[in-house]
């Protein structure tokens, strides 16, 4: 069915893409927002790509890799927002208002430090850690759609996972109170 | 210490917080966008791949290939004698009824978005390396702090100065870096940093002027990367664009770097060593 709205889209039918922005919709904007970490500009990306794949779909050749084609064009949307922050804005960004599930093995200090080192990774790793650990996708699959080496994708996630891990064990580690037991006269 | 699979379960915990839907507002707004947005039209398309084709078929092919060249080529030299053949390109004033046909080229892709390079409007002068030019705007600057004793620097290196994309950081870089000429002549010693640091990378080098010194700058695909000396001071002007943002190279080119090059003001008196 996606195959067919694409090829009808593919040549000027916007009701065919208008339904398949709607099945996208939601997902993109998780996706986005996974990697932006900030409501508004996740929803800019989100227009961005829709208007975006749009205007580019008959350049797409197989119809068939739109989803990953898709995707493609969410992550340069959302590395775009990424620049325009930096240069335009400050980079304290207020925390979602939107109701989110919360899973208890996540204290709140995780959090806290994932969200300040997330936000401290260069926009390709925090797309590649996206893609692995929201979408579940695995390295080759990440690769072929974002069109990097697998190598490179590879590096990716480790630099990411490596700041992201040393930043919760730095949270966990004892200050140095705790840990000599200092006290106060 | 965190094991992996505590942080495996930690990021997806991490990941699956925050919004899942798009609001309605959004896409409503999209998609009035998309009414009035033009879909790129794609009159020419490269195959998947070559398809194979026997010696007649390509005999036949190579003909009708030149009998088209050689009609065009009759028709550009005396354009009035006759209408232009069919399928040639339509050029202005051809018919001054009817509007030039738009050229349709293929894009790929994986270039989605034309984002443009900001524009040169920001003064980069290096104390230590004894250079002025104007660099993007918004770029981080790093100056260097060490000197340089020759090879490719990368953005975390103290001996080159690093002016940088905030975001794609050493994937998209201006570095430079300078040293000493010492007993060396000048035009030499551009050719022969490049003939030992980056010959193997891109065998061809072209001339070029840098601030009215003479240089080499690599050719072809290659990173951009000049070698220039004036004075008694050898530089090294480079554009590192990372292939694997493919989308960054049809706008940090050739023309752009030499765009740079042409704001650089070389001050070898002023270096610091």
């Amino acid at each position: 069915m996606e195959r067919a709205l694409v090829e009808l889209a593919q040549h000027g039918d916007e009701e065919a893409f208008a339904s398949l922005a709607r099945m996208a919709g939601d997902r993109l904007m998780a996706v986005a927002f996974r990697i932006l970490r900030d409501v508004d500009r996740a929803e800019d990306a989100v227009q961005q790509t829709i208007v975006a794949a749009w205007q580019d779909l008959p350049t797409l050749r197989d119809p068939d890799r739109f989803a990953g084609w898709l995707y493609r064009i969410l992550v340069h949307a959302c590395y775009a927002e990424l620049r325009r922050e930096r240069r335009w804005t400050d980079t304290v960004r207020v925390l979602p208002d939107t109701p989110i599930a919360r899973d208890d093995f996540l204290s709140v200090d995780d959090r806290d430090q994932l969200e300040r080192a997330f936000r401290r990774l260069p926009p390709d790793q925090r797309a590649v850690f996206a893609f692995h650990h929201y979408l579940g996708m695995r390295l080759p699959e990440i690769a072929e759609i974002l069109e990097i080496p697998l190598g490179t994708a590879k590096s990716r996630l480790h630099y990411a996972t490596a700041l992201l891990r040393a930043a919760i064990d730095a949270d966990a580690r004892p200050t140095r109170s705790d840990a000599t037991g200092e006290r106060s006269a | 210490m965190t094991n992996e699979r505590d942080f495996d379960r930690i990021a997806r915990a991490f990941m699956a917080d925050g919004p899942t839907q798009l609001a309605d507002r959004v896409l409503d707004s999209s998609l009035a966008d998309v009414h009035h947005t033009r879909q790129r039209r794609v009159l020419l398309r490269a195959p998947w791949r070559t398809p194979v084709m026997n010696m007649y078929a390509k005999l036949a092919a190579a003909a009708v290939v030149v009998v088209a060249v050689g009609a065009l080529g009759v028709w550009f030299l005396n354009p009035g004698s006759s209408s232009p053949p069919v399928g040639a390109p339509a050029t202005p004033g051809a018919s001054p009824s009817e509007p030039a046909a738009p050229s349709a080229v293929p894009r790929s892709s994986s270039v989605p978005l034309g984002i443009p390079a900001p524009a040169l409007s920001q003064d980069f002068t290096s104390t230590r390396n004894g250079i002025t030019l104007a660099a993007p705007e918004g770029w981080t600057t790093r100056p260097a702090t060490e000197a340089w004793k020759g090879g490719i620097p990368n953005t975390d290196e103290v001996t080159a100065d690093a002016i940088y994309d905030p975001v794609l950081q050493d994937h998209l870089f201006l570095g430079i870096a300078s040293m000493p000429l010492g007993a060396a002549d000048a035009e030499q010693w551009a050719a022969d940093q490049y003939a030992r640091d980056f010959a193997d990378e891109c065998p061809d080098a072209q001339p070029i002027t840098v601030d009215g010194a003479a240089g080499v700058i690599g050719a072809g695909d290659c990173m951009h990367l000049v070698y220039v000396a004036k004075g008694d001071r050898g530089y090294l002007i480079l554009l590192r664009v990372s292939p694997d943002e493919s989308w960054l190279a049809p706008v940090y080119d050739r023309a752009w770097f030499e765009s740079v090059l042409d704001t650089v003001q070389l001050r070898p008196e002023d270096a610091v060593d």
